[in-house]
């Protein structure tokens, strides 16, 4: 390691190739993980006694990068490391595609900043080119037609055919708001558990009817529900709650609420009874805001109005209006859920709407850490209020720890969503070859030099995936280039096919993020003048004021 | 004598040439070997029978009662219980993709209880409602073999991926929801809750009222050059274009009777409608090729 022993600092525009060689080694390291036939990087175990780690996950190999030896090549790779980082948040997939475009813009960049060109008007000029590469991207991409693109878009994100059959046919058969719990088992398989109707994460208040289940899960027919946030002392309450239930025709009781005292629980428990089963949930969410929200999903589906504490409302306060029905519920242990919502569907059909509106309004790249969380929420309400889930159990393979598959699944879920979201395109190293045209009148119809060095930066660009992708798989990038219009080149078997057949689909939002991440991030390296190098930390030594082995 | 109420008719082609009918009743399912003259109870059981269909490819035979879905491998000679959900839920409608030989893809819609879906030739079914926000689904069919409505109390909901997950559509129909379709990718029509003939779909967002008269039933007749619509009516059948601007009368009901359930049967160019009336007598109309209904 060879931090200064002092701050320092250094002019990068006189070491910007040292940047550049930092770049390049983390861009060689993730670049044999590109294309529709990715191969795996070694990285050597922490201790002895584990075995090498077999990679095909750029973000995770950038990862495992710790730091260069050089100060300046370290603040390249680091630069990048934190690129690809961001583009496995975002999209789960396409960080060696970031890797290879960053690299090709930072190469060319260096090259022309030491020739003269002004760096703080490049980067204005690649952005610029960079907006319009995406709105050529967009205008080549397609939704996603059958459940075989859906599982090749899943192959072609995880490489793991059992977990891109799940990932694939589950959630193009649920849709791309389905919320898939993925779960590790102690197996070898994976196996896909579709969940009918709608769930929350709740515990169980009273436990009659789990207990009285052989597979501690109470199924309850034609319930009524009473939804709250309430925590409830007072047994007489219950009764009167139970006589409105019978009331309205109900079967069952289901009752949702934050707390019972222990009378209450025997009471509950006491007119309990396989006739006429009568459970109580805890109120789901842990945040206020979050149990409103789940209540609300409760309410749309079961058409029955909520007691909330809040409104200094009690169970004392209940009235027939405030019980809700349903077709069937379900209870386990860290689980309930309705399946079959009952009554006037014109509310759920609001809430949906409003929901999807505000899903719509989310920016689709640069959301910040606080939209992402939102939007996730929304898409998980809207998944309860559709009823659409599934769990996806992943066991271990040969090679793979269940986690890392775990980990696998949870990535292809979120790279193939996108996908059926926001579309894909054909050939992710042909569509983009096939942008130059977008940039090709920058350098036209210009006389700023700037300008016409960022178009033909990118233009550059825009052709290097096609050719790290052909070289992956063993091919002379002339042949891909050669096959024009008519036809194409399918990567896998390297015979030359009808356009359109045997192509790889890739979610657009992952190659739009990964060519904005890339133009920005070059954007801002090459107009970086100064580095500030921190003096190394102090180094522990032994007792014997030896410095550490 | 007790004429059991007919919900629901089905025909099949046998080698023997006759055919062979099925009748869906609230007190089971009825099979005729010539023509409706004589009716024997199928091998399925008392319970009330409320949907029928047979697959595309003739192979199977699926009848809907409230035990479950009863299925038939062998023309109607043989039946086993296909049981969906305990309790067994009020199904409403069968549909079979069009492409049933290969894809195996059946829908069921129930009051209640959603879709449930196979997609092994009925023998398995699974609930199949995700997206769906009415749970009373009173219609369903395919538009191909990956494209299907559904018709809910609340309006029409449509699946883009054989019937797996359904999403609500903006169109409305005025005042209530929609019992049985007929049409092709481009045009559908329905029947309301009041009996009355609506045209659903022709890219438009609201349902537009064709016919008021009390319609029972509606077949899209597949033809050579145009498609055409057979409307069962309470009291006549009449035949149209499927612009819904004129309708023809082909036939009356006799003695004042009225019809209470239909079913277009098409093998090749041959087709037939048969009618059910209240009487519990069942009958063909229009036996012979497309062109003929016309006159």
């Amino acid at each position: 390691m060879t931090l200064p022993t002092r701050p320092s600092v250094v002019d990068l525009r006189a070491d910007r190739r040292r940047f550049l060689a930092g770049v390049q080694k983390v861009a060689a390291l993730v670049t044999p993980t590109y294309g529709p036939l990715p191969r795996v990087v070694g990285v050597a175990p922490l201790s002895n006694i584990r075995r090498p780690e077999l990679l095909d996950d750029g973000g995770l190999l950038a990862r495992r990068l710790v730091q260069l030896d050089h100060p300046v090549e370290d603040i390249g790779a680091m630069f990048l490391r934190g690129l690809l980082w961001k583009q496995r948040e975002r999209c789960g997939d396409g960080t060696a595609l970031v890797a290879i475009l960053f690299e090709a813009l930072v190469s060319d960049g260096v090259r022309l900043l030491a020739a003269g060109l002004e760096p703080n008007a490049l980067r204005q000029e690649l952005e610029d080119a960079a907006a319009k590469i995406d709105a050529a991207l967009i205008g080549t991409s397609r939704p996603v037609v059958s459940e075989a693109e859906a599982v090749a878009i899943a192959a072609s994100i995880c490489g793991d055919d059992a977990i891109a059959r799940a990932v694939g046919e589950t959630l193009w058969g649920l849709g791309s708001d389905a919320t898939i719990e993925v779960r590790s088992h102690y197996g070898r398989e994976v196996a896909v558990d579709a969940i009918a109707g709608s769930y929350w994460p709740s515990a169980p208040l009273t436990r009659a009817p789990l207990d009285a289940s052989s597979d501690r899960r109470a199924t309850l027919f034609r319930p009524a529900i009473v939804l709250s946030d309430l925590e409830i002392n007072d047994p007489t309450a219950i009764i009167r709650t139970l006589r409105f239930a019978h009331a309205a025709g109900a079967q069952g009781l289901l009752l949702v609420a934050r707390s019972l005292s222990p009378e209450t629980i025997a009471i509950i428990n006491a007119n309990s009874s396989p006739a006429f089963p009568v459970i109580a949930v805890r109120t789901p969410g842990t945040a206020a805001s979050d149990q409103l929200a789940m209540l609300e999903e409760l309410t749309a589906l079961s058409t029955g109005r909520p007691l909330i504490a809040a409104a200094g409302e009690t169970l004392a306060s209940i009235r027939a209006e405030y019980v809700g029905m349903t077709r069937r519920a379900w209870i386990e242990t860290g689980h309930f859920g309705l399946i079959g919502p009952t009554g006037d569907p014109a509310p759920r059909i609001a809430l949906l709407g409003e929901l999807r509106a505000r899903q719509a309004a989310t920016p689709e790249l640069n959301a910040s850490d606080r939209e992402k969380d939102d939007a996730e929420r929304i898409q998980e309400r809207i998944a309860r209020l559709t009823g659409a889930a599934a769990r996806i159990e992943v066991g271990m393979s040969d090679g793979q720890t269940t986690d890392v598959r775990k980990a696998l699944a949870e990535r292809t879920v979120r790279g193939l969503r996108s996908a059926l979201r926001n579309g894909v395109i054909e050939g992710g190293g042909s569509a983009l070859r096939s942008c130059r045209p977008a940039v090709a009148e920058m350098r036209s119809d210009s006389d700023r030099p700037e300008r016409r060095a960022a178009a033909e930066m990118l233009r550059t660009m825009l052709a290097v995936p096609a050719d790290r992708i052909a070289s992956n798989v063993g091919l002379d990038p002339a042949l891909i280039d050669g096959t024009g219009g008519s036809g194409a080149i399918d990567l896998r078997t390297g015979r030359k096919v009808r356009s359109g057949s045997a192509i790889v689909l890739d979610p657009v939002m992952t190659i739009r993020s990964a060519v904005q991440l890339a133009a920005h991030g070059a954007g801002q390296a090459l107009s970086i003048d100064t580095l500030v190098l921190r003096r190394s930390p102090e180094q522990a030594t032994m007792p014997d004021g030896r410095p550490p082995r | 004598m007790i004429v059991p109420t007919i919900t629901a008719l089905a025909a099949i082609s046998v080698p023997s040439g006759m055919g062979r009918w099925f009748a869906a009743t609230a007190s089971g399912l009825l099979r005729s070997e010539d023509r409706g003259a004589i009716w024997t109870p199928a091998e399925t059981s008392l319970a009330f029978h409320s949907a029928l269909t047979v697959s595309p490819d003739q192979a199977v035979v699926l009848a809907a009662s409230t035990d479950g879905i009863w299925r038939s491998t062998d023309l109607g000679d043989t039946w086993r219980l296909r049981p969906l959900v305990q309790p067994a839920p009020i199904m409403t409608a069968i549909a079979c993709s069009p492409d049933f030989a290969v894809d195996g893809t059946v829908l069921v819609a129930t009051l209640e209880d959603g879709i449930f879906r196979s997609g092994d030739h009925g023998q398995t079914w699974h609930h199949a409602s995700a997206g769906l926000l009415d749970y009373n689904v009173n219609a369903i069919t395919f538009l191909d073999h990956t494209r299907s409505l559904a018709g809910t109390s609340s309006g029409l909901t449509r699946s883009d991926n054989a019937g797996r997950h359904w999403d609500q559509t903006d169109a409305t129909v005025d005042p209530s929801g929609v019992v049985a379709f007929a049409g092709n990718g481009m045009n559908l029509f329905g029947i309301d809750e009041s009996d009355r003939l609506w045209r659903l779909w022709d890219g438009r967002k609201k349902a537009i009222p064709v016919l008021d008269d009390m319609v029972i039933g509606v077949h899209l007749l597949p033809g050579v050059s145009d498609d055409r619509l057979l409307i069962v009516c309470e009291d006549q059948i009449r035949i149209g274009s499927l612009s819904g601007d004129e309708w023809t009368a082909i036939h009356r009901m006799a003695d004042g009777r009225s019809a209470v359930a239909s079913a277009l049967v098409c093998v090749g160019d041959r087709s037939e409608l048969l009618i059910a009336d209240e009487t519990g007598t069942v009958y063909g109309v229009g036996h012979g090729n497309v062109g003929l209904w016309a006159r």
